[in-house]
């Protein structure tokens, strides 16, 4: 297995993909980090507020998105450039290939995270400096934030791999992943009917775990059972799209 | 010498919905010997290729390596090199990264990245992205990456697509000097005139069915014998009541079977014919797969 994970680590860091995508996810951390504390309004919610000060720290979570997409393309190109073929010759017995590709982009996200939560805290720190804003948030308050992001998006690094796995067409894989991120995870949240059941879904599973209050009315876990029903959902896409890569003919 | 294995198809189905691609195919493919998997289009090659290196699960039969079915080899890559498509790489990784990728998978030592490059020609190229690279080149990429385990058994699917006449003329002596190294060879090709100047053994597949399998040299043998004579007429007479079918083009050029030249030539010696040309024409393995596989020639 060690020597699996080395050779996706490789197969990551042989393109520029991996490069770009970083570029990415700090510049959309960068921007949701200014944009968090640039249009802060006071109340529930204000820059003074635990909760305020929470979301602007969670706001590496954005990584999440391109995490997630990274895990996608991980599987979906190899169907795409064929490479699938070697790499299951090489390793017939594919479940572990798939293992070590969720293990492998799980770490990556890790990576991922850590390089956004250094942007992250070089913007936000001397911009609550500049406002005069005292940090209410303790030291340990503020790791349990930071550290659930990391596991956060390394759960939804996972979720990319697994999602990959279930559907073959790359573009309709990441289309849809962006689309339940942005829209449909969202509003399944905000809207009072759905709120209750959405909790549970994996969009605020996640921000629970990474303590990002979206809204105040949006129900939402605490930061534990958040994670592990995230945990669940990543493990439960894992195990079906592993059975769905281990059965289907490599044509 | 490598360590060549059998290669053995036995009753081999697959059925995709109602479209029986391969039926009840059965084959072998022996060490030290290019075995030629031949038929047109569509007849199932690749997809009997896939099943015998467990990429599709086959309806019926089995397809094994040495005994041992593909899935079930602990180290497959020691055993069976295989190259399926033309271009099975990203383009934007480098051909060496590529064949380090391979490498890290089954514990080998980066060295044998430039290794096997080095035996493909295509050093010059390691660290260009594979975007770049010709259709030859991304052939031999693929060959090189089939050779990284030094395996006794080779699979190839159409490895001479895309080459220029210098490059099938290269791969040609590459597979013929891997086979002489006891190596099994299982090569799939519509090319048939250049698999008849390498194959040992040759496996006609048509509709998912085997037509024909045998040594290449049994399946062209009982050639025609050509005759030009001025006296045509008579000496037809004469290989006709010798037993030969005899087919006259013109009043002087003859074409017989069932005798061979020597006893075309003693015949004509005896009844005192005056010869212009005697000649063996062995039947080529394009006619046998065509009048086989009821394919039309193109002109």
């Amino acid at each position: 297995m060690t020597a699996l994970v080395r050779a996706e680590l490789r197969k990551l860091t042989t393109t520029r993909l991996w490069l770009w995508m970083l570029v990415l996810g700090l510049a959309m951390v960068g921007g949701t980090t200014s944009a968090a504390i640039g249009f802060a309004e006071p109340g529930r919610l204000g820059l003074d507020t635990a909760p305020g000060q929470r979301t602007v720290f969670a706001q590496a979570t954005a990584t999440l998105v391109v995490v997630g997409i990274l895990g996608i393309i991980a599987v979906t190109g190899e169907f795409a450039h064929q490479t699938a073929t070697p790499t299951f010759l090489a390793t017939p017995r594919r479940g572990r290939v798939v293992v070590a590709k969720l293990v492998t982009y799980a770490v990556a996200g890790l990576g991922y995270a850590a390089a956004c939560t250094v942007v992250l805290l070089a913007v936000a720190f001397p911009w609550f400096a500049a406002k005069h804003v005292d940090i209410v948030l303790s030291g340990a308050d503020l790791a349990r934030t930071l550290g659930g992001v990391g596991i956060e998006v390394a759960l939804y690094a996972v979720l990319g791999v697994a999602v990959g796995c279930l559907m073959r067409n790359q573009i309709a894989a990441i289309v849809g992943f962006v689309v339940y991120i942005f829209v449909v995870g969202p509003i399944l949240s905000g809207v009072e009917a759905t709120s209750e059941v959405a909790q549970y879904l994996p969009y605020q599973a996640g921000n629970a775990l990474g303590r990002l209050t979206s809204s105040v009315d949006a129900a939402m876990l605490g930061q534990a059972a958040g994670g592990l029903v995230l945990l669940a959902w990543a493990l439960a896409f894992a195990t079906l799209g592993t059975r769905v890569a281990i059965r289907r003919d490599i044509t | 010498m490598a360590n060549g294995h059998r290669v053995e198809v036995d009753g081999l189905s697959k059925s995709f919905g109602d479209v029986r691609a391969v039926d009840a195919l059965s084959f072998t493919a022996e060490p030290g010997e290019i075995t030629a998997f031949l038929g047109p289009n569509g007849a199932g090659k690749t997809t009997t290729l896939r099943m015998l290196l467990g990429l599709v699960e086959p309806t019926g039969g089995t397809a094994t390596i040495g005994g041992t079915a593909y899935a079930d080899l602990a180290r497959p890559a020691n055993v069976v090199g295989a190259a399926l498509e033309a271009s099975s790489f990203h383009p934007g990784r480098s051909g060496r990264d590529h064949l380090r990728v391979y490498c890290a998978v089954n514990g080998y030592a980066d060295i044998r990245a430039d290794e096997v490059l080095a035996l493909v020609g295509l050093t010059d190229a390691a660290r260009r992205q594979v975007r770049g690279y010709s259709l030859g080149m991304r052939q031999r990429l693929g060959l090189a990456t089939t050779l990284l385990g030094d395996p006794g058994v080779l699979v190839l699917d159409e490895p001479a697509n895309g080459l220029d006449p210098a490059g099938i003329a290269w791969l040609r002596g590459f597979l013929k000097r891997l086979a002489g190294e006891g190596r099994t060879m299982l090569v799939s090709s519509h090319a048939l005139s250049e698999v008849q100047q390498i194959a040992d053994r040759v496996v006609i597949i048509d509709q998912g069915r085997l037509v024909r399998e045998g040594r290449l040299g049994e399946l062209t043998a009982g050639g025609r014998v050509f005759v030009a004579t001025p006296d045509a007429e008579r000496f037809a007479h004469v290989l006709e009541a010798a037993g030969a079918a005899v087919s006259r083009d013109s009043g002087y050029t003859l074409e017989t079977s069932g005798l061979s030249a020597r006893d075309v030539g003693r015949l004509a010696f005896e009844h005192r014919v005056e010869l212009h040309a005697l000649e063996t024409r062995q039947n080529g393995l394009e006619q046998i797969f065509f009048s086989l596989t009821g394919v039309e020639e193109q002109p």
